[in-house]
Order: structure tokens, then C-alpha cells, then sequence
């Protein structure tokens, strides 16, 4: 899947799929859980929380 | 899947700013024309101006709502700037000018620096984000 394409089926930006992929930027949790409902896994498997 | 904005995409945002400083530019250049226009067309010509600048912020306010969680945090990050280096630049012209030091400064100027201290704000953060 492009970063094109995630971000058409987000209904974001390119840019922001490629900020969040390059972990320069942290989701909103309404985002995040899109995210993760569309790759088909839980939150935790996505997104890892910084220690 | 790390991807580039294509040229065209390129081309096609800096148009876009072009055309945006550009119509700053005319409605600076008009606002300061206008002063020279006495009685009714003057009135009339202030009248349009404010109509134009009240349909761009009406414009704007429509973009704005269609960005998407990053961009408005970068427009709202470029603001801050924005206002911390202007509100700082005016203190320091302030305490010169309570000095004797400098003149006053013309609300265009005032404007210019706004529209540059945001540009920066938003290179900056649009540098760390990307």
C-alpha cells in the first residue's frame, strides 16, 4: 500500500502518513485507532508507547 | 513507501504561495493607494477592500477546516511563532522608540513582518515534521 493510498483511505495527507511513519509525528487516538482498524490490528501492535 | 511529492505537486504548492503573497502584496499596495482618493470614490474603493480582505478570511477559514490533524498542528505551531517574534519585535521598537532611537512603523511593515515570522514558523516546523 502507498502512503498515497493510506492517507486517501485516513482521510489525511500525505504528508501526515509520512510524519507519522518516520515517527516525527504522534497521532490523535481517533486517528491512531483508524489507523490500526485498517492495517487490521489492535492499537499495541501499531503504535509501540515510548519508555 | 517513503514517497516525495512529485514535481508537479511541488510546483503546484509554491503557485499557490506565489498567488497567496501575491494578493498580500496588491491588497498592501491598494490599502496604501487608498489614501490618496478623497471623498465618495475613496469610500467606495475602502468599502471593497474590506469586502476583499472579510471574502479572504472567509476563504481561509474554509481551508483551514479542511486540513487534517498534522497541517493545523503546523498552522497553529507557525501562528505561535508568528506572534512570539512580532510581539518581540515590538517591544524592541517600542523600548527604541520611548529612546528616541527609531521611527514609527508603518502598519504595512507591521503586517509584512506578521506574514514573514509566520512563513518562517511554518518552514521550521514543516522541516521538523518532515
Amino acid at each position: 500500500m502507498t502512503q498515497q493510498a493510506l492517507a486517501d483511505a485516513l482521510g489525511v495527507s500525505r504528508q501526515t502518513v509520512h510524519s507519522i511513519e518516520a515517527g516525527k509525528y504522534d497521532p490523535s487516538l481517533p486517528l491512531a485507532f483508524k489507523i490500526a482498524r485498517l492495517l487490521g490490528r489492535a492499537i499495541e501492535q501499531v503504535f509501540e508507547p515510548e519508555d | 513507501m517513503n514517497e516525495f511529492p512529485s514535481p508537479v505537486e511541488q510546483i503546484s504548492y509554491l503557485a499557490k504561495v506565489l498567488a497567496g503573497l501575491l494578493v498580500v502584496i496588491l491588497l498592501g499596495l491598494a490599502s496604501l493607494e487608498l489614501s490618496h482618493l478623497p471623498g465618495a470614490p475613496g469610500k467606495w474603493a475602502a468599502g471593497l477592500l474590506a469586502g476583499v480582505c472579510a471574502l479572504l478570511a472567509w476563504a481561509g477559514h474554509r481551508r483551514y477546516r479542511r486540513l487534517d490533524e498534522l497541517q493545523r498542528q503546523m498552522h497553529g505551531r507557525a501562528c505561535q511563532w508568528a506572534v512570539g517574534l512580532v510581539l518581540a519585535s515590538l517591544l524592541a521598537v517600542s523600548a527604541l522608540q520611548a529612546l528616541g532611537l527609531a521611527s514609527s512603523v508603518h502598519p504595512l511593515a507591521m503586517a509584512a513582518g506578521l506574514i514573514a515570522a509566520w512563513g518562517l514558523g511554518l518552514c521550521i516546523t514543516h522541516h521538523r515534521l518532515d
